[in-house]
């Protein structure tokens, strides 16, 4: 048998790659969490039969596998660069842009868009006046020319003109595409995340404090940080080989801020600190610094007068920083971890004004958002 | 279980070859057997009992029309009883929703949809026993008398879901040799064509795949990711994107199949072949002697045939062949779209057979062009009930020019992936396989890369089903 075996090397080669592989990966350590991916791992999950009687068990011991598969990281990089090899020019999804840029593959404008537009008219007539709105263009509408040769872009710009038409009656409205335009050829977007950087944010700030008659932060007086080496969620999907890490750079401010976080039994614990998690540079995941992440609700002390709240995506978190100069306290929203309705908001805190400045994909896809601000 | 997934070939498949090769002659197909019912249980365990009923009804009526060999009435009887309940099982899960939707229709009624889970690969499992069955019947194979065995065959994992269509008789001798059953030149040549058929479903009909799904748009993980849409898209595009799909289609079904004789080979089993290069075909007669083998063969053996096939007349050889082409698109979906689309293969079918065929045979290269631009046109029906695609509009866009979305950046992405395609659907894939047949060390290198690199897209899936899986 085994003199038989040595004539079929391949079967002996593809059974100890196939066997031993296996048993590899079994014992291979498994991860809570892949930061490269930024997400949490499926984990073992316990046999039980009520588990296998309704099949969860099955799915969820698929998952396990997959997640947790030997060298992942690795697996995935190869295929990236195989993709390259084949001269795609986008990996799941991620466009490959000129001058190292990486763009979201959006084909179609989510329809959750119609929805939450409908939300947002509700919300902007039920307190007319009183609220602004600033939706940010994604780099894919700003940085056209970086976009690949035909790249079948959904056309964001007439979402945009709805927009700014069905609640410009009621709210004040803020398009952004112009200023962002003409300031293009700077480093405004992350070329390997989906955000814009704190200078493609102050642009957009600095046309928002003129328009309302307050002044412009002082980027001089502050210390500018720079953060390097960081590789963002559009490098996680699209682990393009060759891709140029970003730099945050961001303000260090002597403010604090405090955030309001409800426990599972109801009770609200709170946490004062900076502006800044500045834990959070160390990490993959940097942006997450920027307003020490996505807090359900959070207070920042500002310099200014009067009171503003901030409903809002993770765009907004290096751009509110800059309130600082012009608010004495900015209230900051974000719906994602917070099930309060707006109205009850705005009357517990008595704010002066509402700002609601999401990007254009997290409006046009957000789903929680809507069901909080359309009615009272 | 899918196939071309990492629990399938990192768990499943190793522990089933290994206490496959460990078990002694006489337990191999008990192996076997238990294997292949926890790949069948494996994504819906409430559809044991249905498995199990199949395999008891048609081993008892296989015994019983052998022990009532001398009584017509009786034989007769339990084969249409093992029959009934074949078809009676695929109709009621695939049909029912079909006709009352249908009744419906027609009679203003709403009588609410069943909206029952399709088990895997009952198209495909019910027709095989079908034909043992009828091959008991017609004394054209001993009935299965070892229970265990006759499990084993029905269930086997490697066939189960979208075939070959493998025959009792096809498999009955391998399935008793107890001693060297598995041989290495089998497991040898079973590993090639595993790994190569892997390749084709992973690297070439999921890659080629989102060409067509850019355009659709497409459900992942249960959530719709919406394409460029149907609408905006120009002409070419859509042209494009139905080319897309017709390698998708080829490479998904194909690939399976060979998946499937592969590890068939690896458990000491030759099942039929199901692909013959269908692409090159020069008439839409020899597209159907290529597509899909074991199918056609069956259609023809145990429907058209026992219809009279060509024996009672012109007439009725005409009706035997609407009914077979009928049927062959049905079987393929319960929709309308599927029953043109056999249909539209009848009205072709006819159209070589009472004149064009000695004209194509004489032909060099405008046949193949007409088969294939046929073939393409063909599958346009076959995706018309898809997610994000209505007939009608499809057929618009392709033949009335519009504008909309340029093809020209998906040619720019995918070129390469569609070069690569429209080659591995030519003759040089079998000149490329005689070479490494011949040359065991290329050959070695060769495989181990494809898998390398097939693997390394597995681990970066997100959805990977099979277009069969539905039938």
């Amino acid at each position: 048998m085994v003199n038989k075996i040595k004539q079929y090397p391949i079967v002996l080669i593809f059974f100890i790659f196939l066997i031993g592989f296996s048993v590899f990966d079994a014992w291979y350590p498994k991860r809570p969490f892949s930061e490269l991916e930024n997400r949490t791992l499926q984990q073992y999950p316990t046999i039980s039969l009520s588990g296998v009687l309704d099949n969860s068990w099955m799915v969820k011991y698929e998952a396990y596998v997959k997640d947790q598969f030997a060298l992942r990281d690795n697996w995935i990089e190869l295929k990236s660069l195989s993709e390259t090899a084949s001269l795609k020019t986008e990996n799941n999804d991620i466009l490959f842009g000129k001058d190292n840029y990486l763009f979201k593959k959006t084909l179609a404008v989510n329809s959750r868009f119609d929805t939450n537009l409908g939300a947002l008219e509700r919300f902007t007539q039920r307190h007319a006046g009183q609220v602004d709105v600033m939706i940010v263009p994604s780099a894919s509408t700003v940085l056209t020319s970086l976009l690949p040769a035909y790249a079948p872009i959904a056309n964001e710009n007439e979402y945009l003109d709805k927009i700014f038409s069905t609640v410009g009656s009621t709210a004040n409205v803020y398009d952004m595409r112009e200023v962002l335009s003409q300031h293009s050829g700077e480093y405004i977007y992350y070329r390997t995340d989906h955000h814009w950087t704190a200078l493609g944010a102050f642009y957009a700030y600095e046309q928002y404090a003129s328009a309302n008659g307050k002044p412009v932060f002082d980027r001089g007086a502050s210390e500018a940080v720079e953060v390097p080496d960081f590789y963002g969620t559009s490098y996680s999907s699209a682990r393009r080989i060759g891709a140029i890490a970003d730099t945050i750079t961001y303000y260090n401010l002597s403010n604090v801020m405090t955030v309001f976080n409800t426990q599972t039994d109801g009770s609200v614990t709170q946490e004062t600190g900076t502006l800044y998690d500045t834990e959070k540079f160390a990490t993959r995941d940097k942006y997450a610094a920027f307003l020490r992440g996505n807090n359900g609700y959070s207070e920042v002390q500002g310099n200014g007068e009067g009171s503003i709240l901030v409903v809002k995506d993770s765009y907004a978190n290096s751009f509110i920083p800059y309130l600082t100069a012009d608010y004495a306290k900015i209230g900051v929203v974000d719906f994602r971890a917070n099930l309060t309705k707006i109205d009850k908001i705005m009357q517990d805190s008595g704010y002066d004004k509402v700002l609601f400045l999401y990007s254009f994909d997290g409006f046009s896809s957000d789903t929680y958002f809507g069901s909080k601000i359309a009615s009272e | 279980m899918v196939f071309s997934t990492l629990l399938f070939l990192f768990r499943f498949l190793p522990i089933s070859l290994a206490l496959y090769y460990i078990a002694p002659a006489k337990l191999k197909n008990t192996v076997l057997f238990i294997c292949s019912l926890v790949f069948y249980s494996w994504g819906e365990v409430r559809l044991f009992p249905i498995m199990m009923v199949l395999i008891l009804v048609n081993y008892f009526s296989g015994l019983a029309i052998e022990k009532f060999d001398h009584d017509e009435k009786k034989r007769k009887f339990f084969l249409i009883l093992s029959i009934v309940v074949s078809i009676g099982m695929l109709f009621f899960f695939k049909y029912t929703d079909f006709f009352i939707t249908n009744i419906n229709a027609i009679s203003g009624l709403s009588i609410p949809l069943l909206k029952l889970t399709l088990p895997l690969g009952i198209s495909f499992y019910t027709f095989q026993t079908m034909s043992y069955s009828i091959d008991v019947y017609r004394r054209g194979v001993p009935a299965e008398h070892n229970i265990i065995d006759f499990g084993a065959y029905v269930v086997m994992f490697p066939q189960l879901i979208a075939g070959p269509i493998v025959k009792y008789r096809d498999v009955a001798e391998r399935l008793h040799v107890l001693k060297g059953r598995v041989t290495l030149d089998r497991v040898d040549e079973g590993i090639s064509l595993f790994i190569f058929g892997l390749a084709k479903k992973v690297l070439l009909a999921d890659g080629i795949s989102a060409l067509w799904y850019d355009v659709t748009g497409h459900y992942v993980n249960g959530s719709f990711e919406a394409g460029v849409g149907l609408a905006n898209a120009s002409t070419p595009l859509v042209w494009l994107g139905i080319i897309a799909y017709t390698l998708q289609i080829y490479f998904d079904f194909s690939g399976y199949s060979m998946m499937g004789i592969g590890m068939g080979k690896m458990l000491g089993f030759d099942f039929p072949d199901n692909f013959d290069l269908p692409y090159i075909s020069r008439s839409i007669t020899e597209f159907w002697r290529r597509w899909h083998i074991s199918l056609s063969g069956w259609f023809k053996e145990y429907v058209y045939i026992p219809l009279g096939g060509n024996r009672k007349g012109y007439k009725r050889q005409l009706l035997n062949i609407f009914i077979v082409w009928f049927l062959t698109g049905f079987w393929h979906g319960a929709n309308w779209n599927f029953i043109f689309w056999g249909l539209y293969y009848f009205v072709l079918l006819m159209i070589e057979k009472t004149w064009l065929l000695p004209k194509l045979e004489k032909g060099k290269i405008w046949p193949h062009i007409y088969t294939m631009v046929l073939v393409i046109i063909g599958w346009a029906f076959f995706v018309g009930s898809d997610t994000g695609v209505t007939m009608p509009l499809l057929f618009q866009k392709l033949f009335i020019p519009s504008s909309g979305v340029s093809a020209l950046y998906f040619l720019r992405n995918y070129g390469v992936l569609l070069i690569v395609g429209v080659l591995a659907c030519t003759s040089l894939t079998t000149k490329i396989y005689a070479v490494l047949k011949k040359h065991t060390v290329l050959r070695g290198v060769v495989l181990a890369a494809v898998l390398v690199v097939t693997v390394a897209y597995m681990v970066d899936a997100t959805n990977s089903p099979f277009l069969y899986f539905r039938f």
